[in-house]
């Protein structure tokens, strides 16, 4: 009987312990502003360019020196490994805290709608549970995880090794009252140390590898563009310069861009492509295929921000 | 006659072990004694055979327990 | 169905409450019940083979014990035959649908071509032993068909063992024992066990994954850590799968032995040997190896020698019939010749130190060596094998020209802050986890049960265990 009732106690410690480190570390990863999500749904950031994508923009677009360009104020909000449903996901919770921007320049190629190049990092919306649209992406995306995410902390344990570190860092923040992130426009510059990366130039592309193209990504691109309806934002798609050797390696390269041809035509928004440039000739311009170095990004940027107050804006 | 057993079996125990000071008791088992493991054993065993001029079957060989067992199936050996 | 799995602990409870609610006749049966779900539930080509290999073998032991000393050698051979070659059939094909060796990981691991037969190499060794028990007489042969069964399939014990005695298992069955004492001592077991798995091992696997499968280009100390790496992971895995047998079968009241014995702290590779994997080291010993030089004993030294060399072959072709699982052997069996040859003058040479000095000498030399036989254990082939150990052993390149870049980056997969963080922690955990080990396992090993430090290692799974992408344990495959 004794047993039973120390067993019983020890289950409710447990519980209760795991409740409480549930509510530190939900309140902790909120307070780093090193973490996208968090801090785009804590800071009021009001730009007027969004820029939103997978590693290639973070790496690439400044918004410092695209606003020399175009004159308006953006934000890069574009994140490493993220696919279409990541990318909705921050977009979602940016414009649950912030004015609507003007424009939004999405960054899209054919290795956006094949699940074999980025992820849903569910981890990065551990502590957003709760909204419902959040709630539904995540169970579409990563049902093992949802599954177990309504027991008491395992919403953090599942993932620890990415939440961890990020706890930590939220403690340093909340306590030396930091208010900005360490990369304030969310333009995160690419080491000078990246030098072209040989390697990586024949492994991403295995010779004569074809696009898979998802109807899941797809679909997260329709719901961004539905959002940017409904909000009544001007939403641009474009493609930055691949390195031109690589695209024989692709061969259906060019169906790819005919369906984002396509459907771009079909809900009347603009695609800009610059998938071959100057820049696009030089090996020594990239790190992989698709990320610029750089030197070369920033001259891309250039490019880009003049195009846009052109043509576009 | 079994005491005088155990002095030799004692001796043949130190000059495998190098160790001058091992004392035998019968209830000594591998455990007690430092350095007796499978690797060991039949190199006792081996030399207890040529001192005592016998023979140990497999059987009698895996059934020792103790040192008290080893002491008793010798002196059961040179009695016959 | 893995032990670090809620499926597992819910199937755990739920016979350990059914079994207290029983009445005592409905035991066994329902502890077989239990098991033949835990070995289903990974496919049902398990389930089928466990029972017809066990059924055969008992009813070639029946047949033995009751034939006289010239009859019983037929159906010794025959099972011994048979047991053998159910055994070589299961290896080939693994190895053929495998290629050399498994990959280590979750990640690479597909065994969708291959019917994976669950505990097929230990429950086969324990097989063979019976049979030879009963054909020396050494047994007492009144065992049931159904008890027959019941130790053969118990699933605790199904995947890796431990390898035990039909006789040391069944005598168990009716002693009284205290329910209370058993579950506050199984559930440490299973608890410390889960740790080990979740916290040390998977967080390390990563690490040893990417350092021997994915990056060519090492220098010599990264690939010299990233093999320590390799050496903590496979004891944490294996050593915290045995804590969870042994800890599983102690709640449904049924003691087993102990499978390691602290064997990093090894002073010499044979002291080695008695504390890693102890039953299938004791079972190699009673029927491979005493056999052996008790035939040998005339040729001296150099007939335990030989014995030791064919043991370890037979050990090798147990893991695996590939070059680097005997490579792997040879290795040991090459360590335990020269130690045994160099006995007295190492015994001389040792006087001039302390003994703890001795000790602490005898440890890191050890765990160096035990350590290099790994490479062969876990590279995917002889090539990688040989080219880690070159980068090893390539001194003009051993220290890494950048310790950022070359060194944390690689062992952390990464050089940003959060890889660091997680390699940092991986370290501490598993380097104070070594240091307490003596005092931890006794702690969690005596009767009482210590609600706060079994609170404390619970949490600690919840905030460092790995639960996505969940490694495999490593023992499962052999």
């Amino acid at each position: 009987m004794r047993l039973t009732k120390r067993f019983l106690f020890a289950i409710l410690f447990l519980l209760i312990s795991l409740k409480g480190l549930e509510l530190l570390y939900g309140f902790f990863l909120l307070e780093n502003r090193n973490i996208k999500s968090a801090y785009v749904s804590k800071e009021k950031i009001n730009a007027e360019v969004l820029i939103l994508g997978p590693c290639v923009p973070v790496w690439m677009i400044s918004p410092t020196i695209l606003d020399k360009h175009t004159g308006l104020k953006s934000f890069n909000l574009a994140q490493s490994h993220s696919d279409l449903a990541d990318n909705f996901l921050h977009l979602h919770l940016y414009l649950k805290n912030n004015l609507p921007p003007k424009y939004l320049l999405l960054y899209i190629s054919p290795e956006s709608f094949d699940i074999r190049y980025n992820e849903f990092n569910t981890y990065r919306f551990a502590s957003f549970l709760g909204d419902t649209v959040v709630n539904d992406i995540i169970k579409k995306q990563d049902p093992e995880y949802y599954k177990w995410s309504g027991f008491p902390f395992m919403a953090y344990a599942y993932y620890s090794n990415k939440i961890n570190f990020n706890v930590l860092q939220g403690v340093k923040h909340f306590a030396s009252g930091k208010n900005k992130a360490y990369f304030e426009d969310g333009f995160e510059p690419p080491f000078e140390i990246w030098k072209s990366d040989s390697q990586a130039f024949t492994e991403s592309y295995p010779k004569n590898q074809n696009f898979i193209w998802s109807s899941n990504r797809e679909g997260y691109l329709n719901k961004i563009i539905q959002i940017c309806k409904t909000f009544n934002i001007k939403l641009i798609l474009f493609e930055s310069p691949i390195y031109s050797q690589s695209a024989k390696f692709q061969p259906n390269r060019s169906v790819f861009i005919n369906r984002i041809k396509e459907i771009s035509n079909y809900n009347k928004i603009e695609y800009l492509n610059f998938d071959t440039m100057l820049i696009s000739n030089d090996k020594d311009n990239f790190k992989t295929t698709i990320n610029l170095n750089k030197k070369a990004s920033e001259e891309f940027t250039e490019t880009f921000g003049k195009y846009l107050k052109k043509h576009a804006f | 006659m079994q005491e005088q057993i155990k002095q030799e079996v004692q001796a043949i125990f130190r000059k495998v072990f190098l160790n001058p000071e091992i004392i035998l008791l019968d209830k000594n088992t591998a455990d007690d004694i430092d350095g007796w493991d499978s690797l060991t054993h039949l190199e006792l065993i081996t030399e207890m055979e040529t001192h005592f001029n016998l023979h140990f079957t497999f059987d009698e060989v895996m059934s020792f327990e103790n040192v008290g067992q080893m002491i008793y199936c010798i002196s059961k050996k040179l009695v016959k | 169905m893995e032990f670090n799995t809620i499926s597992y602990l819910i199937l755990l409870f739920s016979i350990l409450v059914l079994k207290v609610l029983l009445p005592e006749k409905f035991k066994i049966p329902l502890l077989i019940f239990g098991s033949f779900v835990f070995i289903a539930s990974k496919n049902i080509e398990s389930l089928i083979v466990l029972i017809c290999l066990s059924t055969l073998n008992y009813f070639l032991a029946k047949n033995i014990a009751f034939s006289n000393s010239k009859k019983k050698v037929i159906p010794f051979y025959l099972g011994i035959l048979f047991n053998l070659s159910a055994l070589f059939l299961f290896k080939y094909f693994e190895q053929n649908t495998q290629g050399l060796s498994f990959s280590f990981t979750a990640i690479n691991f597909e065994s969708s071509s291959f019917i994976f037969l669950i505990g097929l190499s230990f429950y086969t060794l324990q097989n063979i032993a019976y049979l030879i028990e009963v054909y020396h007489n050494r047994t007492t042969n009144n065992i049931s068909w159904i008890n027959y069964i019941f130790y053969s399939s118990f699933f605790p014990k199904i995947v890796s063992g431990p390898i035990i005695l039909p006789q040391e298992f069944l005598t168990q069955i009716h002693k009284e024992r205290s329910l209370s004492s058993d579950i506050k001592t199984g559930a440490q077991r299973l608890i410390i066990g889960l740790f080990k798995k979740m916290v040390i091992a998977d967080r390390l696997a990563p690490y040893v994954h990417y350092n021997f499968d994915l990056s060519d280009t090492n220098n010599g100390l990264t690939a010299l850590v990233a093999l320590y790496f390799f050496t903590f992971q496979l004891y944490f895995d294996f050593s915290g799968y045995t804590d969870m047998a042994i800890g599983s079968a102690k709640m449904l009241g049924i003691d087993i032995k102990e499978n390691f014995q602290f064997p990093l702290r090894a002073a010499s590779v044979t002291d080695f040997w008695r504390r890693w994997h102890i039953s299938l080291t004791s079972w190699l010993t009673k029927y491979v190896f005493y056999p052996l030089s008790y035939h040998l004993r005339n040729l001296k030294i150099t007939g335990t020698l030989l014995a030791i060399t064919v043991t370890f072959i037979i050990s090798g072709l147990w893991h695996g019939l590939g070059f680097n699982f005997l490579l792997y052997a040879l290795c040991h069996a090459l360590y335990l010749c020269i130690e045994l040859i160099t006995k007295k003058s190492r015994a001389r040479f040792s006087n001039y130190f302390s003994s703890s000095l001795n000790k602490l000498i005898g440890i890191i030399i050890t765990f160096n060596l035990i350590s290099l036989s790994f490479i062969f254990f876990r590279a995917k082939s002889l090539d990688k094998s040989f080219s880690f150990l070159n980068s090893i052993f390539s001194f003009n390149n051993f220290l890494p020209s950048n310790w950022l870049n070359d060194f944390v980056s690689k062992l952390a997969i990464g050089g940003d802050l959060e890889s660091q963080f997680n390699l940092y922690i991986t370290l501490a955990l598993t380097i104070l986890f070594l240091i307490f080990e003596k005092k931890i396992v006794n702690a969690f090993l005596t009767e009482r049960f210590k609600w706060r430090y079994a609170m404390i290692f619970i949490l600690m799974i919840f905030l460092f265990g790995i639960f996505k992408s969940r490694e495999q344990f490593i023992y499962i495959q052999f």
